[in-house]
């Protein structure tokens, strides 16, 4: 066994648990706090497999944005700091999930290690540099990601056009600032 | 040299740990958390593919399987797909408080208005037209 | 010239009704008048120019029809048969066509509509569908022409709509033909199939040279007997042809009585080499017109009406031709000359349709005068109007066969043909000859029993001499001289009349039967009964009256079966078809109300159902790799 394999099996254990408690967890800012840590070793699973750009987007946008972006938002809806029992719903319905959960999960698995398993990948270095991506992005890739700029920006419309309070739209059509 | 095994477990895991989320809690804000675990397991999925030389699994145990594809896919659509759980992130957490904002409560159990026999829906399309104007 | 007299005496008829239709109201009455007097003209040339030319085989009329592997020829063909046919049929459409001309004077009441352009249009059509029968070249063409003077024939029964009699007599007619028509298609059938042809001379140059399988042309055969039964009203298809007297009584002596009646015996003497090579069948026919033949006879006894008698007599007149062609095969053994063979019964046909023609247009005068078909209301013509009378009379002594009238020449012949038969020692012949000289016992008493009533009997029409118009009296003249003279015919006979031979011994007892029957029944009035027919105990007069109940038979036996099974096919019908029907409005209701609950408005739900979904494809598309 290889330290980049155990390297990999701590953070995959790390990001699974820390991903079920993100999930279960009955305090709401935990639950975002948990899903910091899980995402961030998702980084560092890739990080392992060698794609370094993604690793530092997914640090930058993932951990950096989004989940600040949870957090406010749990702030913003007054959302309780206690542990409460209505974050879930009833039991039966948890039970549906789980099963639901766990039905997803086995098939994923299956027909993945079906499919791939037990093949080995050499990983090399430098092929997920910033050389490369870049290269990639701006040279194939050109037309989605100047598709996807498009998309952020109307996102970032639409997130405005939805949130702001009547309050504010009405002053808008007044004309008064 | 690693397996791939590792990897892909991680991935249904969270896939697995996501649809939980999504479908156990109330809170819309949680259930926003298990989508972004879901995303996460597709991206974990493509950097593991990317690990692949040109032409996938069929070319792994040729002589000329070392090569790699130049535009990298797999990871260049991770970066995709993050850019795009970005921005559906900003939309779906304005939603959320716009629905507090109305309501008071971000729980999904409040919303049921589209269902049948809905226990706050009382409008008929007469008083719909009234309320509106 | 001989192919296109054959051509205008089927055409004339036919653009007669076409014109009739379209042209003016007023000039239906020529139209029809001339075009079956044009018919007649090219009859008449037509069997002159036979006569000298010789027969021919192929007349151009619509080409030919390619249907897969076989080739139909829609063609006539003329010959001395179909000349001496068609010269009755014209004559009696010509006599007909004038008769009605007076017969549907004025326009009618609003109730009952004389409707006589129509009428005279569908007899035109009869006309030309009867022309198209004795010249067609090939079976189908025949089929055509057959299937036509079906519907003529359902249509002239029906002509006075507004009575439920007549419909239902149309109907019954209708059904019946046509019941017996499915073994003309039939037979179409298996000769392509099994002889590869439906052209007639080419099947009968076939069958003569036993070129055909057996089981075809005993199935063939078979077929064609079944058409020719229904068609020729023989037992047991008969029952619609005394039901068809609702008709106007001009129809009843065109359609019902001279002309395509005798169809089907036209039938069997036309294809009688393909007959012969099914001896089995030609005996059934036998039987079977023998049974007509007696048991129709002893109907007409007992019936109570004029024109129903007349029906019942017609009956058993067809069932001596077709006995007459029956016997064909017994008579020859081995050599057989067909013309020869079906002349008995071409001759009778002959002489029937004029005497019968004659009969029933005498008697549309008798019914014109009384206004009434009842036997009862009748009496004292002899008085009132002897002319008729007399011409009435001719008809009868045609029909009872009292030398040396017309019908007397050709029954014998018929007589002599089953004595030949019979000589040569089969069954057969000796049935047909008993049954015919019972028959002619039969006939000559109630033909008599029809004069003593109608002619003699107790004054009752008006006393005023009822004026008949003259166009309803000449054609009686007419008809009446082929009545009595048609034994002239026999000292010069056509070709097609060559095999006739009048065996005295036959001949004299025939004559004196008839007399002795005639005789009797005359005498019956001076006896103290007015009618002879009340000499029978009261319930054979019941049982004749209704023609031993076969009405009724037929009522236990087919009609009650089919309103049965109508009645199952109709549950079936609403209880099982019509249910899948029904289901599908509650089915998509309950769907609905089920489906409605799947409708939380709980995203959480709607989620749910995706990943279910998702993961039940992946499952059903692991299971099916």
């Amino acid at each position: 066994m290889s330290g980049l394999e155990v390297l990999f099996i701590a953070l995959a254990v790390l990001g699974g648990a820390s991903g079920l408690l993100a999930v279960t967890s009955p305090r709401v800012v935990h639950c975002a706090l948990w899903l910091v840590v899980c995402l961030g070793s998702l980084a560092g699973v890739y990080l392992v497999l060698g794609a370094e750009v993604v690793a530092l987007v997914q640090i930058l946008v993932y951990v950096g944005a989004v989940v600040v972006l949870v957090i406010f938002a749990l702030m913003l809806t007054r959302a309780p700091v206690d542990p409460s029992p209505r974050l879930n719903g009833p039991p039966l319905q948890k039970l549906a999930a789980g099963a639901a959960g766990l039905a997803v999960g086995g098939i994923l698995a299956g027909t993945l290690i079906y499919a791939v398993g037990g093949t080995e990948v050499q990983v090399r270095s430098g092929q997920g540099g910033a050389k490369p991506i870049g290269e990639a992005v701006f040279s194939g890739w050109l037309l989605p990601f100047e598709l996807l700029s498009v998309l952020l920006l109307a996102a970032l419309v639409a997130a405005i056009a939805v949130s702001r309070r009547p309050a504010d739209r009405k002053r808008d059509e007044d004309g008064t600032r | 040299m690693i397996h791939l095994l590792g990897p892909l477990v991680l991935a249904s895991v969270l896939a697995g740990l996501g649809v939980y989320g999504i479908l156990a809690r109330r809170n819309a804000v949680l259930v926003l958390i298990g989508a972004e675990l879901l995303l996460n397991a597709a991206n974990l999925l493509l950097v593991a593919a990317s690990t692949l030389p040109a032409g996938g699994l069929a070319a792994l145990g040729q002589a000329t399987g070392q090569v790699q594809d130049p535009l990298i896919p797999g990871q260049s659509m991770a970066i995709f797909v993050i850019t795009i759980a970005a921005a559906e992130i900003g939309v779906a957490l304005a939603i959320v408080l716009l629905l507090f904002r109305a309501r008071g409560t971000v729980e999904l159990t409040a919303v049921q208005e589209l269902g049948e026999a809905s226990a706050t829906y009382t409008e008929t399309p007469q008083t719909a037209k009234a309320n509106g104007q | 010239m001989t192919e296109s007299a054959a051509l205008l005496a089927v055409l004339l008829p036919a653009a007669a009704a076409v014109f009739g239709l379209l042209t003016k109201r007023s000039w239906a009455a020529d139209w029809a008048v001339l075009g079956s007097a044009g018919a007649l003209i090219a009859a008449i040339a037509e069997l002159t120019l036979v006569s000298t030319d010789g027969p021919v085989s192929s007349i151009g009329l619509l080409g030919s029809a390619q249907l897969g592997s076989i080739t139909i020829g829609l063609d006539l063909r003329s010959d001395q048969l179909s000349a001496v046919v068609a010269v009755m049929v014209a004559l009696v459409a010509l006599c007909v066509q004038i008769y009605s001309t007076a017969y549907f004077q004025g326009e009618g009441t609003a109730e009952t509509p004389t409707r006589y352009r129509a009428y005279a249009a569908t007899v035109s059509m009869f006309t030309a569908a009867m022309m198209l029968v004795i010249h067609a070249g090939d079976l189908v063409l025949l089929l055509i022409g057959w299937e036509v003077m079906g519907l003529a024939s359902y249509l002239l029964v029906g002509h006075h709509s507004e009575r439920a009699a007549a419909r239902a007599a149309a109907v019954k007619a209708f059904l019946i033909t046509r019941t017996g028509d499915i073994g003309l298609v039939l037979a179409v059938v298996v000769l392509i199939a099994g002889a590869g042809t439906t052209s007639i001379a080419e099947l009968n140059r076939a069958a003569a040279e036993n070129e055909i399988g057996h089981g075809t042309a005993v199935t063939a055969v078979l077929l064609l007997l079944a058409a020719v039964v229904g068609k020729s009203a023989q037992f047991p298809l008969h029952t619609w042809l005394p039901d068809a007297m609702e008709g106007p009584t001009p129809v009843s002596a065109l359609i019902h009585a001279a002309t395509m009646v005798v169809a089907g015996v036209f039938l069997v003497a036309r294809m009688l080499p393909l007959f012969l090579t099914a001896p089995g069948a030609l005996q059934i026919g036998a039987v079977l017109a023998s049974v007509s033949m007696v048991g129709a006879a002893l109907a007409a006894l007992a019936q109570t009406d004029l024109k129903r008698l007349l029906a019942y007599s017609t009956i058993s007149q067809v069932a001596y031709m077709l006995a007459a062609v029956c016997v064909a095969s017994d008579r020859e053994l081995g050599s057989g000359d067909p013309v020869g063979l079906a002349a008995p019964g071409v001759a009778h046909l002959l002489s029937h349709g004029a005497f019968k023609a004659l009969l029933f247009l005498a008697a549309g005068c008798v019914v014109h005068i009384v206004g009434s078909t009842a036997l009862a209301d009748m009496g004292g013509l002899w008085r009132t109007h002897r002319s008729l009378a007399v011409l009435f009379g001719i008809g009868l002594l045609g029909l009872a066969g009292v030398p040396p009238f017309g019908g007397f020449w050709s029954k014998e012949a018929v007589l002599g043909a089953a004595e030949e038969a019979a000589h040569a020692g089969t069954w057969v012949g000796w049935m047909v000859l008993v049954a015919g000289v019972a028959t002619i016992v039969l006939t000559g008493l109630y033909a008599g029993r029809a004069w003593s009533i109608v002619a003699m009997g107790r004054t009752q029409l008006s006393p005023a001499p009822h004026h008949l118009p003259a166009a309803m009296v000449f054609p009686l003249y007419l008809l009446a001289v082929p009545s009595v003279a048609f034994g002239v015919l026999l000292l010069w006979p056509p070709e097609v009349l060559h095999g006739l031979h009048i065996q005295p011994g036959t001949a004299i007892t025939g004559a004196l039967l008839a007399i002795c029957a005639v005789a009797a029944a005359l005498a019956a009035p001076r006896l103290g009964t007015a009618d002879i027919a009340t000499a029978l105990p009261a319930r054979a007069q019941t049982v004749l009256l209704d023609a031993f109940g076969f009405d009724r038979v037929i009522r236990v036996l087919v009609v009650r079966p089919v309103f049965w099974l109508a009645t199952v096919v109709k549950a079936a019908e609403h209880d099982v078809i019509d249910a899948y029907v029904r289901a599908t409005g509650p089915t998509t209701t309950i769907a609905g109300k089920l489906l409605r609950l799947a409708q939380t408005g709980l995203a959480s739900a709607y989620a749910a159902w995706v990943f279910v979904g998702a993961v039940v494809i992946t499952v059903a598309g692991m299971a099916l790799v």
